[in-house]
Protein backbone atom coordinates (compact mmCIF):
# COMPACT_ATOMS: atom_id res chain seq x y z
CA UNK A 1 0.00 0.00 0.00
CA UNK A 2 3.26 2.29 1.14
CA UNK A 3 4.32 1.98 -2.46
CA UNK A 4 1.09 2.43 -4.50
CA UNK A 5 0.41 5.46 -2.22
CA UNK A 6 4.17 6.79 -3.41
CA UNK A 7 3.20 6.48 -7.03
CA UNK A 8 0.30 7.79 -6.67
CA UNK A 9 1.49 10.49 -4.61
CA UNK A 10 4.03 11.13 -7.56
CA UNK A 11 1.81 11.63 -10.20
CA UNK A 12 -0.51 14.42 -8.28
CA UNK A 13 2.82 16.27 -7.69
CA UNK A 14 3.61 15.90 -11.47
CA UNK A 15 0.11 17.44 -11.89
CA UNK A 16 -0.09 20.15 -9.78
CA UNK A 17 3.19 21.52 -10.79
CA UNK A 18 3.29 20.82 -13.81
CA UNK A 19 6.81 18.77 -13.85
CA UNK A 20 5.70 15.40 -15.75
CA UNK A 21 9.04 13.94 -14.93
CA UNK A 22 9.41 15.58 -11.45
CA UNK A 23 10.53 12.84 -9.00
CA UNK A 24 9.48 12.87 -5.28
CA UNK A 25 11.84 11.54 -1.96
CA UNK A 26 10.12 11.36 1.32
CA UNK A 27 12.57 13.87 2.65
CA UNK A 28 11.84 16.43 0.36
CA UNK A 29 10.62 20.06 1.14
CA UNK A 30 8.86 23.16 -1.15
CA UNK A 31 12.27 24.00 -1.01
CA UNK A 32 13.36 21.39 -3.38
CA UNK A 33 10.12 21.82 -6.09
CA UNK A 34 10.07 24.47 -8.37
CA UNK A 35 6.88 26.85 -8.76
CA UNK A 36 5.99 26.10 -4.96
CA UNK A 37 4.00 28.88 -3.43
CA UNK A 38 0.98 29.15 -1.40
CA UNK A 39 -1.52 28.43 -4.17
CA UNK A 40 0.32 25.40 -5.10
CA UNK A 41 0.62 24.58 -1.53
CA UNK A 42 -3.16 24.35 -0.85
CA UNK A 43 -3.63 23.01 -4.90
CA UNK A 44 -1.86 19.98 -3.62
CA UNK A 45 -3.62 19.91 -0.29
CA UNK A 46 -7.03 19.97 -2.30
CA UNK A 47 -6.14 17.63 -5.28
CA UNK A 48 -4.67 15.05 -2.26
CA UNK A 49 -8.10 15.18 -0.88
CA UNK A 50 -9.63 14.71 -3.94
CA UNK A 51 -7.14 11.59 -5.48
CA UNK A 52 -7.21 9.98 -2.27
CA UNK A 53 -10.88 10.20 -0.75
CA UNK A 54 -9.62 12.02 2.75
CA UNK A 55 -9.97 14.89 4.33
CA UNK A 56 -7.06 17.17 6.24
CA UNK A 57 -7.28 19.50 8.74
CA UNK A 58 -5.50 23.04 8.67
CA UNK A 59 -3.63 21.88 11.44
CA UNK A 60 -2.30 18.64 10.41
CA UNK A 61 -1.41 20.38 7.00
CA UNK A 62 0.98 22.37 9.40
CA UNK A 63 2.36 19.68 11.06
CA UNK A 64 3.66 18.06 7.79
CA UNK A 65 7.26 18.71 7.67
CA UNK A 66 8.73 16.87 4.00
CA UNK A 67 7.09 14.65 1.01
CA UNK A 68 7.02 11.66 3.50
CA UNK A 69 5.01 13.30 6.36
CA UNK A 70 2.47 13.75 3.63
CA UNK A 71 2.64 9.97 2.53
CA UNK A 72 2.21 8.64 6.43
CA UNK A 73 -1.14 10.52 6.94
CA UNK A 74 -2.34 9.62 3.44
CA UNK A 75 -1.82 5.90 4.63
CA UNK A 76 -2.75 6.35 7.90
CA UNK A 77 -6.39 7.71 6.95
CA UNK A 78 -6.63 5.37 4.48
CA UNK A 79 -6.57 2.52 6.99
CA UNK B 1 2.94 59.50 30.57
CA UNK B 2 1.05 55.83 31.50
CA UNK B 3 2.69 52.88 32.71
CA UNK B 4 3.18 50.35 29.48
CA UNK B 5 3.81 47.16 30.55
CA UNK B 6 4.34 44.17 28.00
CA UNK B 7 4.03 40.71 28.12
CA UNK B 8 3.86 37.35 26.00
CA UNK B 9 0.62 36.73 24.82
CA UNK B 10 -1.54 33.43 26.16
CA UNK B 11 -4.70 31.75 24.59
CA UNK B 12 -7.12 34.33 26.92
CA UNK B 13 -5.66 37.12 24.61
CA UNK B 14 -7.02 35.17 21.46
CA UNK B 15 -9.81 37.59 20.56
CA UNK B 16 -8.07 40.89 21.19
CA UNK B 17 -5.00 39.45 18.80
CA UNK B 18 -8.01 38.55 16.27
CA UNK B 19 -8.57 41.99 16.71
CA UNK B 20 -5.44 43.46 16.07
CA UNK B 21 -4.56 41.34 12.42
CA UNK B 22 -7.91 43.11 11.11
CA UNK B 23 -6.49 46.38 12.52
CA UNK B 24 -3.31 45.82 11.23
CA UNK B 25 -4.68 46.29 7.72
CA UNK B 26 -6.60 48.96 7.88
CA UNK B 27 -3.93 51.64 6.81
CA UNK B 28 -5.84 52.04 3.12
CA UNK B 29 -3.07 51.22 1.03
CA UNK B 30 -3.23 47.10 0.91
CA UNK B 31 -3.92 46.18 -2.08
CA UNK B 32 -5.58 43.15 -0.77
CA UNK B 33 -6.33 41.93 2.85
CA UNK B 34 -8.30 39.12 4.92
CA UNK B 35 -11.21 41.54 4.35
CA UNK B 36 -10.95 41.38 0.62
CA UNK B 37 -9.76 37.37 0.53
CA UNK B 38 -12.41 36.78 2.29
CA UNK B 39 -14.82 39.36 1.10
CA UNK B 40 -18.00 37.81 1.82
CA UNK B 41 -17.53 37.88 5.67
CA UNK B 42 -18.62 40.57 7.58
CA UNK B 43 -15.91 41.58 10.18
CA UNK B 44 -17.34 39.64 12.27
CA UNK B 45 -17.09 36.54 10.61
CA UNK B 46 -14.06 37.64 10.10
CA UNK B 47 -12.73 37.80 13.63
CA UNK B 48 -14.39 34.44 14.61
CA UNK B 49 -12.52 32.87 11.79
CA UNK B 50 -9.27 34.43 12.95
CA UNK B 51 -9.94 33.09 16.58
CA UNK B 52 -9.95 29.27 14.95
CA UNK B 53 -7.42 30.03 13.04
CA UNK B 54 -5.12 30.55 16.30
CA UNK B 55 -6.52 26.80 17.39
CA UNK B 56 -3.01 25.34 16.59
CA UNK B 57 0.27 24.50 18.30
CA UNK B 58 2.68 25.03 15.32
CA UNK B 59 4.61 27.57 15.79
CA UNK B 60 6.52 30.17 13.56
CA UNK B 61 3.72 32.08 12.29
CA UNK B 62 1.34 35.20 12.57
CA UNK B 63 -1.50 32.69 13.91
CA UNK B 64 0.39 31.60 16.74
CA UNK B 65 -0.66 32.83 19.96
CA UNK B 66 3.02 32.42 21.61
CA UNK B 67 4.38 34.71 18.72
CA UNK B 68 2.63 37.65 19.54
CA UNK B 69 4.05 40.26 22.56
CA UNK B 70 1.23 42.26 24.13
CA UNK B 71 1.44 45.73 25.49
CA UNK B 72 -1.02 47.10 28.40
CA UNK B 73 -1.53 51.07 29.03
CA UNK B 74 -3.63 50.85 32.91
CA UNK B 75 -4.09 47.23 32.68
CA UNK B 76 -5.68 47.77 29.43
CA UNK B 77 -4.59 45.68 26.23
CA UNK B 78 -4.00 48.25 23.58
CA UNK B 79 -1.51 46.73 21.32
CA UNK B 80 0.35 43.29 20.14
CA UNK B 81 2.69 42.26 17.54
CA UNK B 82 4.18 39.09 15.87
CA UNK B 83 7.30 38.44 15.98
CA UNK B 84 8.87 34.84 14.69
CA UNK B 85 11.94 33.67 13.69
CA UNK B 86 11.48 32.24 10.14
CA UNK B 87 12.53 28.81 9.18
CA UNK B 88 15.07 27.72 7.19
CA UNK B 89 12.42 25.91 4.90
CA UNK B 90 10.57 29.42 4.89
CA UNK B 91 7.81 27.81 5.56
CA UNK B 92 5.25 30.29 7.41
CA UNK B 93 3.32 31.07 4.05
CA UNK B 94 2.19 27.89 4.27
CA UNK B 95 1.50 27.92 7.94
CA UNK B 96 -0.58 30.38 7.43
CA UNK B 97 -2.61 28.63 5.04
CA UNK B 98 -2.67 25.57 7.17
CA UNK B 99 -3.92 27.90 9.72
CA UNK B 100 -6.52 30.06 7.45
CA UNK B 101 -7.88 26.36 6.66
CA UNK B 102 -8.60 26.11 9.86
CA UNK B 103 -9.96 29.41 10.61
CA UNK B 104 -12.07 29.29 7.34
CA UNK B 105 -12.25 26.04 5.32
CA UNK B 106 -10.59 24.97 3.16
CA UNK B 107 -12.29 25.95 -0.22
CA UNK B 108 -12.93 29.45 1.17
CA UNK B 109 -9.62 29.53 0.82
CA UNK B 110 -8.74 28.26 -1.99
CA UNK B 111 -11.31 30.19 -3.66
CA UNK B 112 -9.28 33.93 -1.83
CA UNK B 113 -6.00 32.53 -3.25
CA UNK B 114 -7.92 32.16 -6.81
CA UNK B 115 -9.37 35.25 -6.69
CA UNK B 116 -6.21 37.16 -5.53
CA UNK B 117 -3.84 37.38 -8.51
CA UNK B 118 -1.68 40.76 -6.67
CA UNK B 119 -1.15 37.94 -4.05
CA UNK B 120 1.64 36.31 -6.59
CA UNK B 121 2.77 39.79 -8.18
CA UNK B 122 3.21 41.21 -4.80
CA UNK B 123 5.28 38.79 -2.96
CA UNK B 124 8.55 39.52 -1.47
CA UNK B 125 10.01 36.41 0.08
CA UNK B 126 11.09 36.02 4.11
CA UNK B 127 14.76 35.45 4.90
CA UNK B 128 15.35 32.87 6.51
CA UNK B 129 16.78 32.63 10.34
CA UNK B 130 15.71 36.80 10.72
CA UNK B 131 12.75 37.89 13.12
CA UNK B 132 9.86 38.45 11.36
CA UNK B 133 7.46 41.03 13.14
CA UNK B 134 3.94 41.01 11.43
CA UNK B 135 0.39 41.80 12.24
CA UNK B 136 0.55 44.36 14.54
CA UNK B 137 -1.36 47.61 15.44
CA UNK B 138 -2.26 49.91 18.43
CA UNK B 139 -5.71 50.77 19.02
CA UNK B 140 -6.56 53.94 18.33
CA UNK B 141 -6.70 56.31 21.38
CA UNK B 142 -3.65 54.73 22.30
CA UNK B 143 -1.08 55.59 19.26
CA UNK B 144 1.46 58.18 19.46
CA UNK B 145 2.69 56.93 23.02
CA UNK B 146 5.37 55.12 21.99
CA UNK B 147 3.48 51.83 22.54
CA UNK B 148 4.10 50.43 19.66
CA UNK B 149 7.68 51.02 19.14
CA UNK B 150 8.26 49.98 22.98
CA UNK B 151 6.77 46.26 21.95
CA UNK B 152 8.53 46.55 18.37
CA UNK B 153 12.13 46.85 20.48
CA UNK B 154 11.70 44.32 22.98
CA UNK B 155 11.12 41.47 20.20
CA UNK B 156 14.53 42.86 18.87
CA UNK B 157 16.20 42.48 22.46
CA UNK B 158 14.47 38.84 22.59
CA UNK B 159 15.90 38.10 19.04
CA UNK B 160 18.99 39.29 19.75
CA UNK B 161 19.44 37.73 22.91
CA UNK B 162 18.42 34.15 20.84
CA UNK B 163 21.29 34.96 18.38
CA UNK B 164 19.54 36.33 15.68
CA UNK B 165 20.86 39.50 14.29
CA UNK B 166 18.02 40.93 12.00
CA UNK B 167 14.42 41.71 11.89
CA UNK B 168 12.57 41.70 8.78
CA UNK B 169 8.87 43.17 7.90
CA UNK B 170 6.64 44.00 5.08
CA UNK B 171 4.32 47.01 4.59
CA UNK B 172 2.39 48.39 2.00
CA UNK B 173 3.56 51.47 -0.30
CA UNK B 174 1.97 54.44 0.90
CA UNK B 175 1.33 52.98 4.65
CA UNK B 176 2.12 56.23 6.74
CA UNK B 177 3.67 53.94 9.68
CA UNK B 178 6.59 53.67 7.00
CA UNK B 179 7.92 57.16 8.05
CA UNK B 180 7.86 56.44 12.08
CA UNK B 181 9.96 52.95 10.85
CA UNK B 182 12.49 55.21 9.26
CA UNK B 183 12.99 57.19 12.47
CA UNK B 184 13.06 53.95 14.38
CA UNK B 185 16.37 53.03 12.53
CA UNK B 186 14.89 50.91 9.77
CA UNK B 187 16.36 50.42 6.33
CA UNK B 188 14.21 49.63 2.92
CA UNK B 189 15.45 46.68 1.06
CA UNK B 190 13.21 46.27 -1.58
CA UNK B 191 10.25 46.87 -3.30
CA UNK B 192 7.58 45.13 -5.46
CA UNK B 193 5.55 47.43 -6.95
CA UNK B 194 2.37 46.60 -9.85
CA UNK B 195 0.82 49.35 -11.95
CA UNK B 196 -2.92 49.52 -11.45
CA UNK B 197 -5.84 49.02 -14.22
CA UNK B 198 -6.30 52.63 -13.22
CA UNK B 199 -2.66 53.45 -13.72
CA UNK B 200 -2.00 53.73 -9.94
CA UNK B 201 1.18 52.51 -8.69
CA UNK B 202 0.90 50.13 -5.41
CA UNK B 203 2.91 47.49 -3.71
CA UNK B 204 4.56 46.19 -1.20
CA UNK B 205 8.01 46.97 0.36
CA UNK B 206 10.51 45.07 2.80
CA UNK B 207 12.33 46.98 5.53
CA UNK B 208 14.61 45.04 8.12
CA UNK B 209 16.98 46.73 11.46
CA UNK B 210 19.60 45.10 12.86
CA UNK B 211 18.42 43.44 16.04
CA UNK B 212 21.04 45.30 18.39
CA UNK B 213 19.83 48.33 16.91
CA UNK B 214 17.61 49.70 19.83
CA UNK B 215 17.82 52.62 21.97
CA UNK B 216 19.11 51.22 25.46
Amino acid sequence: MKEEIFSQLTQVYRDVFSQPDLQIERQMTAKDIRGWDSMSHLTLIVTVEKVFGIRLSGSEVMRLKNVGDLADIIERKKQ
Amino acid sequence: MSDITIRRATDEDIPFLAKIILLSETSGSELYSYRTMFSDHDDNALLSGFERAFNNSVPGHPFSVSTYLVAEVDNKKVCAVSGYIESPDENSNDLITGALMDGFGTEAVLKAYQQNALQKETYIPRTPGTLQLSSGATLPGYRGLGVFSKVFYEHLAIAHAQGCTTAEFQAWLGNKAIDMYYRMGCELITEKKVILPDSRTAGKILMHIQTKNRPQ
